[in-house]
């Protein structure tokens, strides 16, 4: 594990009643949220019992990071893989039936896309880009996006062997976001 | 959809699951059932938000709930949870797919 960058103690285990229990701020955190791979910066928090072994860690927000790392990986313009459609339309919560009457395709062509058994291809892939960002856009509050990125997009199709690092997301203090004060960002390389 | 009796409960956790911001506490043995059993946590967050709670139980010091349910696509998946409704978190101890 990294080294830690903020410790604190919390009250007891949930699971044995120990008091010897460690509440850390994790500085980088990866996980495959189902299609695709994030590393989460400064925010996961992990509570692990010294006690009985037993380690939680707690991701905020998981509906906005789904819904922000939609839009982040819809930018980055290497060819979309089948599980990452999958992911994008998961992260709208949409069955494959409602998903195809948004983005006005028939199901089958969307289950085809999803399993791979035809790519989907450059003017479409472009398409479907703008709909999912143009249908998160107002959900997603600390993210920037510029639909003309998309429209400038030159997909380009992934080198044999390659596997795109995971997209880096940290929270960001906001205003306009309801309830909450914070949303996720993209971190991006210098 | 078997409820169990506990219509209330999994009213509640559906309502948790599709709040805005809500967090999900994973524990050691959920992260590794889920990976076993090829369960990402999108797949749990949609069952959760169309679940049925059909076992609540008293572990050592918090009450679980068993729900069930199926995701988006259809996949069957169960999971024990526990519901923190005052800091909108759901606490993940366990989930798996049921075998046929």
């Amino acid at each position: 594990m990294m080294a830690t960058k903020e410790d604190m103690t919390v009250t007891n285990c949930a699971d044995c009643g120990s008091h010897d229990v460690r509440k850390t701020v994790l500085p980088a955190y990866d996980i495959d949220l189902g299609g695709i791979e994030v590393r989460l910066v400064d925010c996961v928090t992990q509570v692990a019992c010294g006690a009985c072994g037993e380690d939680t860690i707690e991701i905020p927000d998981l509906d906005g990071l789904s819904k922000t790392a939609a839009m982040a990986r819809a930018l980055v313009p290497f060819r979309l893989a089948g599980k990452e459609v999958r992911f994008m339309r998961l992260a709208l919560d949409m069955t494959g039936r409602e998903f195809a009457a948004a983005m006005e395709l028939t199901p089958e062509t969307v289950s085809r896309w999803e399993n791979e058994t035809r790519g989907v291809g450059g003017s479409a892939e472009k398409l479907l880009r703008h709909n999912i960002c143009a249908l998160l856009r107002s959900k997603v509050m600390g993210f920037n996006y510029d639909p003309a990125d998309i429209a400038k997009m030159r997909i380009l199709n992934s080198p044999e062997g390659f596997k795109l690092p995971p997209l880096e997301f940290t929270r960001v203090a906001v205003n306009q976001k309801p309830g909450s004060d914070k949303a996720w960002d993209q971190l991006l390389a210098a | 959809m078997p409820d169990g009796g506990h219509e209330d409960k999994g009213k509640r956790l559906r309502a948790l699951a599709s709040k805005t911001g809500v967090s999900y506490r994973l524990t050691k043995h959920a992260r590794e059932e889920m990976a076993k059993d090829n369960i990402s946590l999108l797949m749990l967050r949609s069952m959760l938000k169309r679940c049925a709670v059909i076992i609540v139980e008293q572990s050592n010091f918090e009450e679980t709930w068993r729900a069930t349910g199926h995701d988006v696509d259809g996949n069957s998946i169960t999971a024990v949870v526990v519901a923190y409704e005052d800091v909108i978190t759901i606490k993940v101890i366990t989930a798996w797919k049921p075998r046929r």
